[in-house]
């Protein structure tokens, strides 16, 4: 056998590949002499480290070897995504849910800033004195919320708009604002 | 490590459908897998067995080995689950030690009881170290020097290199040689 040959597959058992070492991996794995040689250099590595088992089967690997021949053979899916991409890919993931997280957060407006039910609920003994409530109005919007000044008569508009979106929601099966329209709704009969 | 670059190709050649470059694994890891399978499963002929049955299972689970580890690494959990199954089945079976030896007989055929850890195998491991003992005390030093490090430290090309003062080349040159010698001495012993 080419002594260069040989020379290749002891570069390609220490892993030092070059094209040429890799060009014999399809031979080394259909020529049993070959593949013998490969089984001696491994045999000699293991008994330098000191790591032969008690009982040398040589053997074993033909019985491996025949055991797989009636198994079907293995077509897997070529990777497309590539190793040092994938922790790439999954921050990409991770930055788009949270940025949706976010903007979601805003756009349904279940922040600590929105105040309409604090609104609603405080003004509620004012309804039936407009003067008084439109002052207790601006006093309250004030304490809870001091950016936003609400208008004079907008505790009214608002509690007549909940009235109305709650016997469209019962129409149209829309569910939400369950703690609203039941204030309101007390109020109106009031 | 270098190694898994061999291990990656070989794989890749595996899930393509060359069942001959599983081969080249098998007898790569062998004798670490029937290692490891011995110290959960004490008799040799069972690790025999149980090793033989951990490569298979590996093969057919090759389409799942998606390389995020390396092969050994990922046949190492094969190997040690298939271990304690052994160890779990064989501990739910009281009656097979009162079982009659004629039974055994009866089985026949591919199943027939096989004892591969014998007497024979034992012996050859001694040989096998000794001769390669023999073959490095009698190599000259540099060619020791490379394949030791090589082979114990695990060291690179290119650290031999440096380690060494020489060039790659000649690391890659001796390396070959010393496993040469070796095997000169090795060859006729497994061809008996």
């Amino acid at each position: 056998m080419n002594k260069n040959y040989r020379e290749q597959i002891s570069v390609l058992m220490d892993g030092e590949l070059d094209d040429e070492s890799l060009s014999i991996l399809k031979d080394l794995s259909d020529n049993h002499e070959h593949r013998q040689i490969w089984c001696r250099y491994h045999l000699v590595g293991e008994s330098l480290r000191g790591n032969l088992p008690s009982h040398v089967d040589l053997g074993l690997a033909d019985r491996v070897s025949a055991a797989i021949k009636n198994e079907p053979n293995i077509l897997a899916p070529k990777r497309t995504v590539t190793h040092f991409l994938k922790p790439v890919l999954g921050f990409a993931i991770a930055a788009s849910v949270a940025v949706v997280a976010i903007l979601g957060v805003r756009h349904t407006g279940t922040g600590p800033s929105i105040t309409p039910t604090q609104s609603v609920a405080v003004h509620q003994p004012d309804i039936t004195s407009p003067q008084l409530a439109n002052l207790s109005t601006e006093q309250e919007t004030q304490q809870v919320s001091p950016t936003y000044k609400m208008p004079a008569n907008a505790t009214a508009r608002l509690n007549r708009y909940l009235v109305n979106y709650n016997e469209y929601r019962t129409n149209a099966g829309v569910q939400g604002m369950l703690p609203y329209v039941r204030i309101v709704a007390d109020e109106g009969e009031e | 490590m270098g190694n898994n670059v061999t291990d990656q190709q070989l794989v890749e050649r595996v899930q393509r459908g060359d069942k001959k470059a599983f081969d080249l694994l098998v007898l790569k890891y062998q004798s670490r897998i029937v290692n490891l399978v011995s110290r959960f499963v004490r008799n040799p002929s069972d690790a025999l067995d149980v090793t033989q049955e951990a490569f298979i299972k590996a093969y057919r689970a090759m389409p799942n080995f998606r390389g995020e580890s390396a092969f050994y690494t990922w046949m190492y959990r094969i190997a040690v689950n298939t271990a304690k199954n052994f160890l779990a089945v064989q501990s739910r079976r009281p009656m097979e030690a009162e079982q009659d030896i004629e039974d055994f007989e009866q089985i026949g055929g591919e199943n027939a009881l096989k004892e591969y850890a014998t007497p024979e195998h034992m012996l050859l491991r001694d040989e096998i170290q000794e001769t390669v003992i023999k073959a490095i005390d009698g190599l000259p030093d540099d060619l020791r020097v490379a394949i030791t490090l090589r082979e114990v430290e695990g060291l690179s090309y290119e650290d031999i290199a440096v380690a060494m003062d020489c060039p790659i080349g000649t690391v890659r040159s001796r390396i070959f040689r010393a496993r040469e010698a070796i095997d000169k001495l090795l060859k006729p012993l497994l061809d008996r």
